[in-house]
């Protein structure tokens, strides 16, 4: 079994080898954006899907279900593509939270899009991953106190990626006139930045609750 | 005193503390220049043994210090005469020229047919480029201060020596025509005056048609009637503001002036010279007042038939003089003294001809000598007469820097002995051309280094006096944080008149004292001596605190520890919206911050937003208890979309995600800042004369929908609510009067979509009666607020409404019961009517005594809207019909704003569901968060309606809404302009009393879906039912609330405030202090004040509507007890 902690450790690393990695070939972030992104998702969300799935099963009955006061049940096709609506759904809200704050409405409409695929990728896909195909768990679970290990763990990456892709969008207006400050790059950045720090934050935490519990039960 | 004028009291203090502090950091920032009165004479030449060469004894050749070269001068001054636009492209067709191009080929001519007699320089102004400022650094030779900006349509006389006041002086005749700025300059100096009207910028013509008339007419008078003539053409000035320089116009105008160079140039006789001059360029949107290189570059052309240049003038593209070289150059050559505070420098290559030395040797190369010498005497001449005004300068101001003054002074001896040696040396002519060629140089090099060096100087900034501002404005923050603080303590009322008292004998004592002590360290009083400011502001300040400190109550609030466990205590919205306040006033010390200041603005309002949204669900869903959860679950399992769109949460989403459209939708109304190139002008921005085809229709009905709405919406809300059916002066304002006036308003955009012909043609009354009209209705409808500012129909006998009456009122009686229910029953009635029966109840049992009164749950907030839509209806008028949708938009924003703070409110008090007074005091207890928000959506607005804290931006054209433009003084246009330019500001900071009476009739939407959730005591619901009448029956809140609102809006502007001047005052040294910072803090400091004073009516107008109201109740109280 892989506790809970060593996901968010493997999860950090390999979300920084990818980005490593994107260097080597012609797609980096920098140089094109909405490529590296694409291929990002695909890798970091295939990666989720390995990585969620025993986790989910054995913390199913237990705690995720607590919020919504049902528990989640195995994988159905028909939740599956509910869960997936509600992956789109997500995506698409992204896109119009990026124009709502100020992103060019009819212009760079693919690099908005791919910023919210990532954003998608690196919120809503853990949830799904996690809590199975519900919106309202998932939404409960990010706004209220956390009950649970995954809920926390949830919580803090989801927040932290919100909170880094919002604070990434302050250097796009400074006339510093390098070529990472346009649009979807440092949003991107910021994000990336926010949700490894998430990750790594809550590995911090579970270790440091497991010695706790330790000590206690010493 | 009343409880309310207390707290007035306390607020103007703060006022009062952060305008002191406004008016310190400008006087520091914004230094002015001293103005010598010394004028330049003729007898004494600033260099030894100079003065008038004696020629043949040629009389008319005699000049001042030099001969005289011209006899006569003919300036045609051609407003935003950019530099390209006077160049002549040979490679573009008259088709492929932009309008602006290729306009004048008189001047190519001219200057290839000629080219000994013609020279074409880049002519650069010294920012600020606006025409006063340009007309009195051509005229004196001096530079300008950005203070005198401010003056700019308060042509006030130039005191200066100038060049205008020694052709006077000489004799000579000056006849000027053009814009009216120059006689407000020169009241006296000119022989004859032909001056039109210049400020309105709708009127291309007449300036230009005037001029034409005379101009050619007076050339031709004969010898002796005019020495000097001026022209001054107005007309491309105002195509480029009108229309822009892309625009076809532009190509008329330009193609005119070039007929009047020509026809003037074919007049011109042997000794005359002619200049051709803009006085500054203008942006690629036609407007101008900034440094960018399109607005410095303006076009200087010299053409005489006489030899004018030995040699063709090595032309390379934009040979650039500075605009002030005008003035020196032009002494000489018509042989009138330098103007004493010049700091220009000749054009050497003007100086040929003539000479103060004889020479009487005629060496071979004698005209290059002579080319030579004269240029080099006549930068000789210049240097000293700049030398002599140093002296002087250094004498009287103290600012110059000693050490340097001296330097340059030793280094003029210097050159000047070199000089003096080749001149006389009798060395061979070769050195001697090498030891000019270095004294020229050397000249060159001490004009410009004094240039230089006044520059810094008088860019320098009064230190003292600008930390003394920013440091009583930190106390009036601090103030405000105080009062924002213990407004939380009803029992802080007690002390108030204590604290009151403290103040005004601080005030006195520290007013005392300063000047005492101004008076004994420097013995006189001046303007500069700060002590009689400073002192007052923190006598006041220590005043109150001592008097706040020594409540028992308060003391508590004060300690540091507390402070910080309240810190604590905030939820995450506050600690959001704090860091968004810090953000945005460190943002301005940032330039590229400050140029995106419009997006980065509405950035940070939709974070607030949906942070606020975030916090209020985290307060509802902080504890859903089990049970409620699992029964929630439960009974979502049958999937029901018309439940699941309408739960409160979701609700609340909706309303957020609106008002982001909103924010997004206002964006498109942004005006462009120079800096912001990838930026284009909206549509909206544009005149609807200059929008083209089927747009026009669309847009022009478009505005007009917009401009109906406005009223309609308020009389549909006002009736809903029973404040239409009364019958006082403010109803049938609103009933009437409103709609009247946004027909107005709409016929009169409908004039401005006509051709500019038409509309020129037609009498000067039909032009200026709509607008007119709308001010008169709003006016009368600012009067009628005041007057009677209770909409409320009191009805004592129900059978009044018998049933012919309902019958034809068809909704009347239904509306009625409805109405019950708000009507203030309780409380002022005797009590056997008290709580228990329903209202409905009441109706059918016909108890008729009771009276009924319609509107009183909205009492406070009918008074207000209607004060916020008679301002808006003002603005829009003001705005343009461009703007309409902006303005509409900024009310619908408001809206949904004040709606979304409600339901918060009201689901809060519900859930606390506290005692009586609780539920007040939690209803009408605005947070620091939307209060954060109310001050950011006033700055997103001030963007969003065509705005940019830049000076290229202001609307000039707003002042002739209703006016033709002749105005007798300033105060007119200026409130016009300024209104238009702080539209927001007014609007937000009027309907700021809304915030506070909100929550008690609106947000119901939410009751309902919540009722089920927390059923509530039914003591608070009762008080919910009852409105804003609530907050009558608890005036103690009410003032104390009132105060803590208007002290933290007030809060926030000090902040921001104080982030314009802690960067202006900070980079003062920075590239672009004059560019960005500085005018993004005259604009802060400008809306600070306007803030302030919509503040203090607003205040005024809430205690009035509380008072009337007062008066009112009693009134019904007596009639009661007689019953």
């Amino acid at each position: 079994m892989r506790s809970l902690a060593n996901v968010c450790l493997f999860r950090a690393a390999a979300l920084l080898a990818l980005c490593l990695l994107s260097n080597l070939t012609s797609w980096s972030l920098l140089l094109k954006p909405t490529v590296f992104l694409r291929y990002f998702c695909v890798a970091y969300g295939a990666m989720q899907l390995h990585v969620s799935v025993d986790v989910q099963k054995k913390n199913s009955a237990t705690n995720a279900g607590a919020v919504s006061g049902r528990s989640v049940k195995g994988w159905k096709i028909s939740s599956f593509v509910k869960g997936f609506l509600f992956f789109l759904l997500s995506i698409l809200s992204f896109h119009v939270i990026a124009v709502l704050y100020g992103a060019p409405l009819q212009e760079d409409t693919e690099e908005t899009f791919s910023w919210a695929l990532l954003m998608a990728t690196l919120t809503a896909l853990p949830c799904w991953c996690m809590l199975g195909s519900r919106l309202e768990t998932w939404v409960a679970v990010v706004l209220n106190r956390p009950e649970s290990e995954v809920e926390s763990f949830l919580q803090m990456t989801v927040l932290c990626t919100v909170v880094g892709a919002w604070l990434g969008a302050f250097p796009i207006p400074l006339d510093w006139d390098r070529p990472w400050q346009v649009w979807p790059i440092p949003c991107s950045i910021g994000a990336l930045l926010g949700h490894t720090g998430g990750l790594v934050l809550s590995a911090i935490q579970f270790k440091r609750h497991k010695l706790d519990s330790k000590s206690k039960m010493v | 005193m009343g409880l309310g004028l207390k707290t007035f009291g306390l607020l103007l203090w703060t006022v009062a503390l952060s305008v002191v502090g406004i008016t310190l950091f400008t006087k520091g920032f914004l230094l002015n220049r001293l103005e010598v009165p010394i004028k330049s004479s003729c007898e004494e030449s600033p260099i030894e043994g100079g003065g008038a060469g004696e020629e043949g004894g040629e009389t008319q050749k005699k000049g001042c210090w030099t001969n005289r070269q011209f006899k006569k001068a003919i300036i045609l001054i051609v407003d935003a005469l950019r530099y390209d636009f006077a160049t002549f492209n040979a490679s573009l067709t008259p088709e492929d020229a932009l309008p602006f191009q290729n306009k004048l080929p008189v001047l190519h001519e001219l200057l290839t047919a000629r080219p000994e007699n013609s020279a074409l320089f880049k002519f650069l102004a010294d920012p600020p480029t606006t025409t006063m400022q340009r007309l009195k650094g051509l005229t004196t030779g001096s530079l300008p201060t950005f203070i005198d900006v401010s003056s700019n349509f308060a042509s006030s006389e130039v005191m200066e020596d100038n060049v205008i006041q020694q052709l006077a002086q000489h004799d000579r005749k000056v006849v000027f025509m053009g814009d009216d700025t120059w006689t407000g300059l020169y009241p006296k100096q000119f022989h004859k005056v032909y001056a039109f009207p210049s400020f309105n910028v709708k009127d291309l013509h007449t300036v230009d048609n005037g001029v034409l008339e005379h101009l050619v007419p007076e050339m031709e008078k004969e010898e002796g009637e005019w020495d000097v003539l001026i022209g001054h053409f107005l007309g491309v000035d105002h195509v480029g503001h009108r229309f822009g320089p892309y625009h076809p116009t532009m190509g008329e105008k330009l193609t005119q002036m070039d007929g009047v160079i020509r026809s003037v140039v074919s007049k011109l006789t042997d000794d005359t010279m002619l200049f051709v001059m803009g006085d500054h360029g203008m942006t690629r949107t036609g407007d101008h007042g900034g440094d960018s290189s399109d607005e410095v570059g303006a076009a200087l052309f010299i053409y005489s038939p006489a030899k004018l240049l030995q040699g063709a003038l090595q032309q390379q593209e934009g040979q650039a003089v500075s605009q002030i070289d005008f003035v020196p150059t032009l002494s000489l050559l018509l042989g009138l003294p330098i103007p004493f505070s010049n700091l220009g420098m000749v054009i050497p290559e003007l100086f040929l001809t003539f000479s103060t030395k004889n020479q009487t040797n005629n060496p071979p190369g004698y005209t290059d000598w002579a080319k030579n010498i004269t240029g080099v005497e006549a930068l000789r001449i210049n240097a000293y007469q700049i030398k002599k005004y140093l002296d002087v300068y250094a004498r009287l101001g103290e600012d110059l820097p000693k050490d340097v003054v001296s330097k340059l002074q030793k280094q003029l001896a210097e050159v000047d002995n070199a000089y003096q040696t080749a001149i006389d040396g009798e060395t061979s002519i070769d050195d001697t051309f090498a030891a000019l060629k270095r004294a020229k140089e050397g000249y060159i090099k001490y004009i410009s280094e004094v240039k230089e060096m006044c520059r810094k100087v008088w860019a320098k900034f009064d230190m003292v006096s600008m930390v003394c501002g920013i440091s009583v404005l930190c106390l009036a923050c601090i103030a405000s944080v105080c009062i924002t603080m213990q407004s939380h303590d009803r029992r802080v009322v007690y002390n108030l008149e204590k604290q009151l008292s403290g103040i005004a004998v601080g005030v006195g004592l520290g007013f005392i004292l300063g000047i005492v002590s101004e008076i004994c360290t420097n013995g006189t009083l001046t303007t500069s001596s700060l002590a009689p400011f400073m002192l007052p502001c923190l006598g006041s300040f220590i005043g109150y605190t001592t008097s706040a400190w020594s409540n028992k109550s308060s003391k508590q609030t004060y300690k540091v520890l507390e402070l910080w466990r309240t810190l604590k205590k905030q939820p995450v919205d506050w600690m959001v919206a704090t860091m968004l306040v810090g953000w945005n006033a460190c943002g301005l010390g940032a330039n590229s911050f400050l140029i995106n200041e419009d997006a980065i603005t509405a950035f940070l309002l939709q974070s607030l937003v949906w942070s606020l949204l975030l916090a209020a669900n985290f307060n509802r869903q902080s504890a859903p208890s089990k049970e409620q959860t699992q029964k929630r679950a439960r009974a979502e399992k049958s999937f029901d979309i018309g439940r699941y769109i309408t739960r409160p949460s979701l609700l609340l989403l909706f309303v957020v995600v609106v008002f982001s459209i909103c924010v997004r939708l206002s964006m498109f109304f942004r005006a462009c800042r120079e800096e912001q190139w990838w930026c284009e002008t909206p549509h909206f921005l544009k005149s609807l004369s200059t929008v083209e085809g089927g747009h026009k229709n669309a847009r022009y009905f478009f505005a007009a929908a917009c401009m109906a709405l406005i009223p309609v919406s308020l009389r549909l809300f006002m009736s809903k609510n029973g404040n239409m059916d009364s019958v006082t002066p403010t109803v049938l304002n609103v009933k009437y009067a409103l709609p009247v006036a946004a027909v107005c308003t709409s016929l009169y955009w409908a004039m401005q979509a006509l051709p500019q012909r038409v509309l020129d043609n037609l009498p000067a009354w039909e032009q200026v009666i709509l607008p007119r009209v709308v001010y008169v209705i709003i006016f009368s409808s600012f009067v009628s607020i005041v007057w009677k500012p209770l909409c409320l129909l009191l009805q004592i006998d129900r059978n009044y409404y018998g049933p012919d009456r309902t019958f034809q009122n068809g909704g009347r009686d239904r509306q009625l019961s409805k109405l019950y229910n708000q009507v203030k029953s309780r409380g002022t009635l005797p009590p056997k009517n008290g709580s228990g029966t329903s209202a409905k109840d009441e109706w059918d049992a016909d108890t008729k005594r009771i009276p009924a009164v319609y509107g009183l749950a909205t009492v406070y907030s009918a008074a207000s809207l209607v004060m916020t839509v008679t301002c808006s209806q003002l603005v829009a008028l003001l705005l343009g019909d461009g703007l309409a949708p902006a303005v509409l938009l900024l009310l619908v924003q408001m809206g949904l704003y004040l709606e979304f703070h409600a339901a918060v409110k009201r689901t809060q008090a519900r859930k606390e569901g506290l005692s009586q007074e609780g539920s007040t005091t939690v209803l009408s207890q605005v947070p620091w968060p939307v209060v954060v928000g109310w001050g950011l959506m006033t700055s997103q607005y001030f963007f969003y309606t065509g705005h940019q804290a830049a000076i290229p931006t202001i609307r000039f054209e707003s002042a002739f809404t209703g006016f033709y433009g002749d105005f007798d003084n300033n105060l007119i246009p200026a409130m016009l302009i300024g209104l238009n330019t702080f539209a927001s500001q007014v609007l937000f900071t009027m309907s700021l009393p809304l915030l506070l009476v909100w929550p008690f009739c609106r947000g119901k939407w939410m009751d309902k879906k919540l009722a089920a959730g927390h059923p509530g005591n039914q003591e608070v619901l009762d008080e919910l039912q009852k409105g804003e009448f609530v907050l009558h029956e608890h005036p103690v809140e009410y003032r104390l609330n009132s105060l803590r609102l208007y002290s933290m809006f007030l809060i926030f502007n000090i902040i921001k405030l104080g982030g314009t001047m802690v960067s202006a005052g900070h980079l003062r040294n920075h590239l672009m202090v004059w560019n960005i910072f500085a005018p993004r803090y005259v604009f802060e400091g400008v809306s600070f004040l306007v803030v302030c004073i919509a503040m203090l009516l607003s205040y005024l107008l809430l205690l009035r509507v509380d008072h009337t109201l007062a008066g009112w109740v009693g009134k019904l109280r007596d009639y009661c007890k007689t019953q």
